[in-house]
């Protein structure tokens, strides 16, 4: 390491998703959720491992950080968190001494706990805001020069949205809405309501509204939100309990609706689609509303968005397609993981960026030597051929070794054949989905491949849709998309019929594109797939099972495989076949379960 | 002995662990109920006395400071 290398760690943790980002010279080298070390979805435990993997990486010790960054400012949250036990008092009585251990035990001593984690580090630590790190996460990393910047979760300090503008090096936002006024929170809590998983399910609410009729919405806009010309919005707090009580929502919420509080596992009727297709309709409608302020206020195209509201791809979409906005850059972990990359980016941008090159009208522009444009998700850990040969001898596998180019050959032989393949190689993606290096493909023409991946392989929910992969060039002729988008951020219209196991029932796919920079392995596959059936589209799903974080290691790959219902697995340079695995093995692997989601 | 002591250090750290938490129940819910009240009640005084206002927007402007390596090491 020279002397004039500056590392950045971000870390956010603490309330769920919690990761570690290493930023070297101004670009993200490195960058991990936690969960995938830990195997437990969600883990909001200290990112331990994923600080670990950062370092290794990067190969140095923490007492070579420059600086370490976390996500939010403790001290704020807390304040919020105090004051609203005031203002909701005598109603929070039971969910006041959990919260309070909670903080008095761990949250309160943040410093002192990364300074124990870090052993070797003396440096500063520094906090920037929560809502600043997501804007700083999409804008810092995003390739624009001058963008409206929009970040909306369910809640960091106080603030739960937050709007401004980025120029060169400098992000101003502008203006926020407070707790307890929070779209995050309010789609949180028809999550809750529908019988989903709160923090974690938000995306199945997503994926069930297509097959609802918004009939809903103006009850919603009526009782529960007002929602201003704007795009800004004030919620009823009648009807909720988050606030201060360990639910979402109350009887209240339930009367509106006139139907109790789904308990989890509800299988979902056209009433619950109903419901959900409400809920989302009056979001896309205030992510719009607000896409179109932003416009009119800043008179730029460019768009950056981030905060957990910002992985709802339908509204992004929608976005796109019905404002003046045609740049749109969303981080694309841009949950509360992604605040650890945010934190890291503003800390270096503000503080040790100090000599970056004059820019127009006096600004500071981004460095150009040094500043990093997302380029990529590939960010965690990779795996050598060696070592998954060593991990194939010790549980003595049969396998197959070949060339690359036999080995794509052949896994399009495979899907055509409609086999599911698990496809596990390079390094492990940052971020929510998997985009070619931890997935499981399948042939999008197959209808019954929706069914059969989503019962029998993922174990999941049958409403559930599945995500194509395109080849980029493809895109215009397969979708209503004037756009590429390759981490998967947007929904749009399909074009042409042929690929029904990726087409949602109201006809929009959560496309990813995909060209040949970007993952060649990945890339080829999908282009040897169309060169022989003309269908550029493949299913592309994540790399484990309900319940299950995405798979890290090539053992956790080969379980996940020996686990589900999946024919082949594709690993580095081998291929394996199910009908070949030892019945001992796979019985091993089964008995792993995990919590569902 | 020293085996003997770290088989039963177990069960006995499991037992502290417990009464810690009923202690910190009883504790906090007394925080709660005593200190909290008082405060609540003249927080909501004062908040019955804000003028409700019909506002064109509910974004509310952001006291923007200049950030500096000072304000970024506050965790407030």
């Amino acid at each position: 390491m020279t002397k004039s290398q500056i590392y950045v760690l971000g870390v956010s943790c603490f309330y769920h998703d919690s990761a570690a980002a290493l930023l070297k010279d101004g670009k993200i080298i490195a960058a991990a959720h936690e969960e995938r070390f830990t195997r437990k979805r969600h883990d909001e435990a200290f990112p331990e491992n994923a600080v670990n993997f950062c370092l290794t990486f990067a190969g140095i010790k923490a007492e070579d950080l420059t600086a370490v960054a976390f996500y939010d400012k403790p001290f704020l949250k807390f304040e919020r968190i105090l004051t609203t036990y005031v203002d909701t008092w005598p109603k929070g009585i039971f969910s006041w001494v959990p919260a309070m251990r909670e903080w008095l035990i761990k949250k309160l001593w943040i410093k002192s706990l990364i300074y124990e984690k870090l052993e070797t580090y003396d440096g500063s630590i520094y906090f920037p805001e929560h809502h600043i790190a997501h804007a700083a996460s999409a804008y810092l990393a995003s390739p624009f020069e001058r963008a409206a910047i929009l970040t909306m979760d369910g809640v960091g300090e106080w603030a739960t949205a937050a709007k401004g503008l980025g120029e060169g090096a400098q992000i101003k936002l502008t203006h926020q809405i407070d707790f307890p006024h929070s779209l995050g929170l309010l789609y949180s809590a028809f999550t809750y309501y529908l019988g989903f998983k709160v923090n974690s399910a938000e995306y199945k609410v997503m994926g069930l509204a297509p097959y609802g009729k918004p009939r809903y919405a103006k009850k919603i806009l009526d009782n529960l939100i007002d929602v201003k010309t704007d795009g800004s919005f004030r919620l009823n707090m009648n009807y909720f309990t988050y606030h201060y009580g360990l639910t979402m929502t109350g009887n209240k919420f339930a009367d509106l609706f006139g139907a109790p509080t789904r308990p989890q596992g509800f299988k979902p009727t056209q009433e619950e689609m109903d419901v959900a297709a409400s809920i989302q309709a009056v979001t896309d409608e205030i992510m719009v509303r607000n896409a179109k302020d932003l416009y009119r206020t800043y008179k730029t195209p460019n768009l950056c968005m981030a905060g957990g509201v910002a992985l709802n791809c339908v509204s992004n979409g929608k976005i796109l397609t019905k404002t003046p906005m045609k740049n749109l850059f969303v981080q694309p972990a841009a949950g509360d993981a992604g605040g650890s990359v945010g934190a890291a980016l503003y800390v270096y941008h503000t503080i040790k960026n100090e000599d970056p090159p004059a820019g127009r009208a006096g600004l500071r522009m981004k460095n150009k030597d040094s500043h990093w444009t997302w380029e990529t998700c590939n960010l965690g850990p990779e795996y050598t051929n060696a070592q998954i040969h060593k991990l194939l001898k010790k549980h003595k596998v049969k396998y197959q070794k070949l060339t690359r180019e036999k080995l794509i050959k052949e896994t399009v032989r495979l899907i055509k054949d409609q086999k599911v393949v698990g496809w596990f190689g390079g390094r492990m993606e940052f971020g929510p989905r998997a985009l070619g290096n931890r997935s499981i493909l399948a042939d999008a023409r197959n209808a019954e491949n929706q069914k059969r991946v989503n019962l029998a392989i993922k174990f999941r929910e049958s409403f559930r849709p599945f995500a194509p992969v395109v080849l980029e060039e493809k895109i215009k002729e397969w979708f209503e998309a004037d756009w590429t988008d390759p981490y998967m951020l947007t929904v749009a219209q399909v074009k042409k019929k042929g690929i029904p196991a990726v087409t949602h029932v109201d006809n929009s796919a959560r496309f990813q594109t995909i060209n040949r920079q970007q993952n060649q392995n990945y890339y080829d596959v999908v282009h040897e797939f169309y060169m022989q059936t003309k269908v550029p589209v493949l299913i592309n799903t994540s790399f484990n099972q309900r319940g299950e974080p995405i798979v890290c290691t090539p053992e956790d790959a080969l379980m996940c495989f020996l686990r589900t219902n999946m024919d082949n697995l594709v690993i580095g340079e081998y291929i394996l076949d199910k009908q070949a695995m030892p019945v001992t093995l796979i019985g091993k692997a089964k008995k792993m379960k995990f919590a569902a989601d | 002995m020293l085996e003997l002591l770290k088989i039963a250090w177990k069960p006995i750290e499991k037992g502290l662990r417990f009464i810690g938490k009923i202690q910190s129940t009883i504790l906090l819910s007394l925080f709660y109920l005593v200190i909290l009240m008082p405060v609540a009640i003249i927080f909501k005084a004062v908040k019955l006395t804000q003028p409700k206002l019909k506002l064109a927007s509910y974004w509310k402007k952001r006291v923007n400071e200049i950030e500096t390596e000072e304000t970024l090491l506050r965790q407030f």
